[in-house]
């Protein structure tokens, strides 16, 4: 880690980030620490679904962390648990190293970003950032120059006076954001709060967020399902299925070195293949042989196997390799132009593979050409076939 | 705007648009007109004729229009019972809000939705059986040697048989049971759509349950409070079933006073009197309790207010 988050003593509720050597010094975890967050076998049923499964992890004070799973993996649960509106069936939940059992939300060191909003309507933009300080009987005069300190932040002063229906959804969140800062948290929650802006907006309030967390060294734990949003503002994410986490790393390892099919398929797209091991690499079922050089996954020769391989690790050309090991042959069925980038879709058997080129240089074919698709062996992972049913649902699906 | 563009308007669609929703709305107006505004004025013109009994079956003389009608609606009993109304149905709808409340708030935020609906039909679909019928089974459990006395009495609370029967707390409370469904379903109706994520973010924001309640709930709900209100309040200053069958002499109200003076008096001048009193009163009441909210809440509103001052 090269930067260097601190909170120095107890309850440490500056704004300003305090930039000692001194850092993390305790544990290399920041394990118990103001700001920390340690989820220990945590399960939590819902009837008889399982929407969290002894789920483990720490999260370090002053990161920015993000739970990012599909719908349904338990990543707004996980959140709901830590602000406290639900309360684990099992297992343990410490924020700043207090057990928070039984403790109510109101009573808890952190503040919620809500998917929605939840702006009070009733109230005008001030009145609601002034909310959380009002219920801590804090003076008048301190409310009001931190409401403007917190609004500034946000860069929302100008409207205070505005009620949250008078306000576009871009402003709304800004506010909302502002309004849970207020309090100085801890730890600072977001469930999917730029789910409902668009692209632009999203991509503005991304970066403006990102520079917030590090100017005010508070932890946040941002739930999304969005693998972009993920990557562009962690510093570590958290890859959940099933109410577990399925990988826990930086953006550039959750990348490069997916722990499972899952990941891999989740995390930026992938061209999968189902096949049997042979020792380094797979005979895939339509015949074409993958050889790999660095398998994600331990699989035993003559096991079923997944390889998956990037659309920018593919090259395309137009005639025929010399070798037929790592090749595909098709026909190029479809040309999308991504501004930076060509995407060609090419047939090979009854299968779509997806191949990115960068457009300088980018090999030009038209839809009917044939096409030779190649790679390096560093390229191909390789796993189990254990998430199969997971990453190839529907194979027709998948290549689109 | 250049002269094509303003001209490119069709001249047509102006008028068409004016007219539209009156042609619409024009048939219930006119209902509205000759079946309830009509015989209101009729009422308040009888108010200033005389009794006659032989002109059935109006038995009111137009020929001497005079204010002596309510001269005499001005004498003791008529105050006495008049001050009793408005006391019954003040209470009656502040109980109406004490019990609904609770219940309104149990359906909406603390039952699982399949279990919503049914419990919701178990407090409207009574409301809107016979008003009679279940204003006459009160006086089973309320006569002397009724179910309630006996309880009392077996569990020692009492000694004698009570009998509530033909007084003011059988009137108050049947009335209460009358009318409090109708304070539940606007109440239901408008904390149904306070959004579930805002009292989360209250209490995320530091603020407990009651403090939740009084500072978000109960300010977003209150225009279905205000709506249970004028269900209640203003029915119930008009009530005359129940005061007629469980109310006696002691527990009489307006209404049941008006009814009389129609049906059993023949003087429809002084019945009309008093009921134009009794439409002015509840306006009276209504605007005073509108006042009195609007200067509380303008308070309430002032001490949440936060200036940002050198900004403003």
């Amino acid at each position: 880690m090269n930067r260097a988050y601190s909170r120095v003593g107890g309850r440490a509720r500056h704004y300003q980030r305090i930039s000692v050597t001194d850092s993390v010094t305790t544990s290399s975890t920041g394990a118990g620490e103001v700001g920390s967050v340690e989820l220990e076998s945590v399960t939590k049923r819902f009837g008889t679904m399982v929407a969290v499964d002894s789920l483990n992890l720490i999260v370090k004070p002053g990161e920015f962390l993000s739970l990012l799973g599909p719908s349904g993996c338990g990543k707004t649960t996980t959140l709901r648990m830590l602000a406290g509106f639900e309360q684990p069936d099992e297992g343990f939940i410490r924020i700043s190293g207090q057990y928070v059992q039984g403790v109510p939300p109101y009573k808890r060191d952190v503040n919620t970003v809500f998917q929605q909003y939840a702006l009070f309507p009733h109230m005008t933009v001030a009145e609601n950032v002034a909310y959380g300080l009002r219920q801590k009987r804090t003076p008048k005069s301190e409310v009001a120059a931190r409401v403007r300190e917190a609004l500034g932040m946000v860069k929302m002063t100008k409207l205070a006076d505005r009620k949250p229906r008078q306000m576009s959804g871009g402003q709304q969140q800004r506010v909302a954001v502002a309004r849970a800062l207020v309090n100085r948290p801890s730890v600072l929650l977001l469930d999917e709060p730029l789910g409902a802006l668009d692209r632009k907006l999203r991509e503005e309030m991304q970066i403006e967020l990102k520079l917030l967390q590090s100017q005010l060294g508070i932890t946040f734990i941002f739930v999304t399902h969005d693998q972009e949003e993920a990557m562009s503002m962690s510093d570590r994410i958290a890859i959940m299925l099933d109410g577990h986490v399925e990988q826990l790393a930086d953006p550039e390892t959750v990348y490069e070195h997916p722990s499972s099919a899952f990941v891999a398929g989740f995390i930026g797209r992938n061209n999968f293949w189902k096949g049997i091991s042979n020792g380094n690499g797979l005979v895939a079922e339509d015949g074409t042989v993958f050889v790999a050089t660095r398998p994600e996954e331990h699989v035993s020769n003559g096991e079923g196997a997944l390889a998956a391989l990037r659309p920018e690790s593919v090259q395309l050309r137009a005639t025929a390799p010399e070798t037929s090991t790592n090749v595909v042959a098709g026909q190029v069925v479809g040309v999308s132009h991504f501004g930076d980038s060509l995407q060609y879709v090419v047939r090979a058997g009854n299968r779509d593979l997806i191949v990115l080129c960068p457009r300088a240089g980018a090999i030009r074919l038209a839809p009917g050409d044939d096409a030779w698709c190649q790679w390096s062996p560093d390229d191909v992972y390789f796993f189990s076939a254990r998430q199969a049913d997971l990453v190839m649902a529907d194979p027709a699906e998948a290549a689109h | 705007m250049t002269a094509p563009a303003a001209m490119s308007t069709p001249p047509a669609a102006k008028p068409r648009r004016r007219w539209g929703p009156l042609i619409l709305s024009g048939p219930s107006m006119l209902w509205y007109a000759a079946f309830f505004v009509l015989p209101i004025l009729w009422i308040v013109l009888y108010s200033f004729g005389t009794k006659d009994t032989a002109r059935l079956p109006v038995p009111v003389d137009m020929n001497h229009l005079g204010l002596q009608n309510y001269r005499q609606a001005f004498g003791e009993t008529f105050f006495q019972v008049f001050r009793s109304t408005i006391k019954i149905s003040v209470l009656a709808t502040a109980l109406c809000v004490v019990i609904g409340l609770p219940v309104a708030y149990f359906i909406t935020f603390k039952v699982k939705e399949r279990w919503r609906g049914i419990l919701l039909a178990l407090v409207i679909v009574p409301s809107f059986t016979s008003y009679l019928i279940r204003t006459l089974a009160w006086r089973i459990p309320l006569a002397g040697n009724g179910a309630l006395s006996k309880l009392l009495q077996r569990w020692d609370v009492i000694n004698g048989p009570i009998s509530l029967l033909d007084s003011r707390g059988a009137v108050q409370l049947a009335i209460v049971y009358n009318y409090v469904g109708f304070m539940i379903l606007p109440l239901y109706v408008a904390l149904d759509r306070i959004e579930g994520p805002l009292r989360e973010a209250s209490k995320d924001l530091g603020a407990g349950r009651l403090r939740t309640f009084s500072q978000v709930t109960f300010p977003l709900a209150s225009p279905g409070i205000v709506a249970g209100i004028l269900l209640t309040f203003i029915p119930m200053c008009g009530d005359f079933v129940t005061a007629t069958i469980l109310g006696g002499t002691k527990g009489n109200m307006i209404g049941a006073l008006v009814e009389s003076q129609f049906v059993a008096a023949q003087n429809w001048p002084s019945g009309s009197a008093m009921a134009v009193m009794m439409v002015g009163a509840v306006l009276v009441c209504l605007i005073v309790g509108g006042a009195v909210t609007k200067v509380v809440m303008t308070v309430l509103r002032a001490r949440r207010r936060v200036s940002l001052g050198s900004l403003a």
